[in-house]
């Protein structure tokens, strides 16, 4: 049954004492071990499974640069179930109905799946697109099987993959606060918790957020969006820095909402 | 011998990944601890708290409700057979205070325990595992479909693409239409789509000209057709100012 789905073409087989090798497979592909790329993946391995597991955790990866993406390494994994796992980098995920856009914003540690089937007939396609340059492996049939002796990996992608849909409930709840500049701020404030790094001046958020991209993930439009960063400049909240922003820290540990998308900084 | 149900009993999709010849001893090793749940407000949290040793909670049948609440606002999500809940995962602390979870059982519910003794059974079915993490993706992918249509200007065009993507997934038909098992109040579709209760009330008035209608003690029916509908209202609201 386990030879079956075994996969044998990325280190299979390999002798436990024999490092796993992080090797071009031509075409922009490489194979790296996955427990390297996100080590939390085995933290709760013991030192002896770790090293085991690593051999065993043999994926392609694909590079990608900035702007338009289209998943190349997809093209020979396409599986409905077959997911790919951002290992660095940022993606932006974009939805278009009627006139409106929705975007997501994706990093390290989560979890895709672009080819699986529409979530309805009447969904519109989503569109992909690279924000800062980064990674992706596959996480296929094939390496389950490989880590198969190791459920923990397989519960550590669970985790991952969960965390992906909670970003979007949080983000959910900008949709019921009136005023655009609470919606900024709890947004920053997720971000700020995923990508942020804390500096003397407050917590920067590397990440190239223009106006319209910052609307689409708040649900406004870009001119609401333009006035309430002024607003929020001005107040010394957010911050638009060369490569990123920056949030006042007061703005994340001692923010309360209030109804009706008041924001009282306490 | 276990008088356990298979996981693949509850899930017929799950049994649907394997090969016909592997699902007697998929089935073999996947029995689950199935669980009732009795409508009303249910802490997954409180009893399913830091279980990040096991893969989920398969909703196996029925219908729940998680809900974030934040500035006296709701916002929900619906879960229906075949959803992977992970309570622990989702329900920790947001880095903005006074956001509170809740979840409530909407019909009478079963899930099943797939904890990590179960993940280590099934993983010799590499199958198994990856539609159990796509579940999840599916979810993900869900709320942000979610996310945009309640950005769409018009609460009857999101009802009715609400319903309709309901009726996709779990919908039964029935003469013509289709049958959606789950009474979900105005109030709850509001927090679905981001509306007020008394908009969605109003929606769901005019959208019964639609064919559109709410069953007591059942559900929702709407027409087979309604993605012509959902193509037509989408056209009027395109032609709407954005």
């Amino acid at each position: 049954m386990e030879r079956r789905y075994a996969g044998g073409e990325l280190g299979a087989g390999q002798g436990p004492s024999q490092p796993a090798p992080a090797r071009d497979l031509g075409g922009g592909v490489r194979a790296a071990a996955l427990l390297d790329l996100l080590p939390e993946l085995g933290e709760q391995l013991s030192p002896s499974d770790w090293s085991r597991a690593r051999l065993s955790s043999l994926v392609q990866v694909e590079a990608f640069g900035t702007g338009e993406w289209v998943p190349h390494v997809a093209r020979r994994h396409c599986r409905p179930d077959t997911a790919l796992l951002l290992t660095d980098g940022v993606l932006v995920r974009e939805l278009h109905v009627a006139g409106r856009a929705f975007a997501e914003l994706l990093g390290a540690g989560d979890v895709i799946y672009p080819w699986a089937a529409p979530t309805s007939a009447r969904t519109p396609t989503a569109t992909w697109r690279a924000l800062l340059p980064g990674t992706l492996a596959v996480v296929d049939e094939l390496l389950l099987a490989r880590v198969a002796p190791y459920p923990s990996v397989a519960l550590g992608l669970a985790r991952l993959a969960t965390l992906r849909a909670r970003f979007l409930e949080a983000l959910a709840i900008t949709r019921r606060l009136r005023r655009v500049e609470p919606r900024l701020l709890f947004v920053f404030a997720l971000l700020a918790e995923r990508w942020g790094r804390v500096t003397p001046d407050g917590v920067a958020v590397p990440l190239p957020l223009g106006h319209e991209l910052l609307a689409r993930l708040v649900g406004a439009r870009r001119p609401a969006v333009t006035t309430a960063l002024g607003r929020l400049r001005e107040r010394g909240a957010l911050t638009q820095l060369d490569d990123g922003w920056l949030l006042a820290l007061d703005q994340i540990g001692a923010v309360t909402l209030e109804p009706h998308g008041t924001l009282d900084p306490t | 011998m276990t008088d356990a149900p298979s996981v693949l009993d509850l899930d017929p999709g799950l049994a649907a990944v394997l090969p016909e010849g592997d699902r007697p001893a998929a089935r073999a090793a996947s029995p689950v601890c199935a669980r009732p749940l009795a409508p009303g407000e249910w802490d997954a949290f409180a009893e399913y708290g830091g279980r990040e040793d096991w893969l989920g909670l398969l909703l196996a049948a029925g219908f729940l409700s998680r809900s974030i609440e934040c500035v006296g606002e709701t916002v929900s999500e619906i879960l229906g057979p075949s959803d992977l809940l992970r309570p622990w995962d989702q329900d920790g602390d947001y880095p903005v205070p006074g956001i509170d979870t809740k979840w409530r059982v909407l019909e009478p519910a079963t899930i099943a325990v797939l904890d990590g003794e179960f993940a280590a059974r099934i993983a010799p079915w590499p199958p198994l595992t990856a539609a159990l993490l796509a579940r999840i993706g599916r979810r993900a992918r869900w709320s942000a479909l979610r996310l945009l249509v309640s950005q769409i200007p018009g609460i009857e065009i999101r009802v009715l693409y609400l319903l309709w993507h309901f009726a996709e997934r779990w919908g039964e038909p029935r003469d013509g239409r289709m049958l959606i098992p789950v009474r979900l109040t105005h109030q709850q579709i509001g927090e679905v789509i981001g509306a007020q209760r008394p908009s969605v009330s109003h929606a769901v008035s005019r959208l019964r000209e639609e064919g559109v209608a709410q069953l007591p003690g059942e559900g929702w029916e709407i027409p087979a057709d309604a993605p012509q509908a959902i193509d037509r209202l989408l056209g009027h609201a395109f032609a709407a100012p954005v």
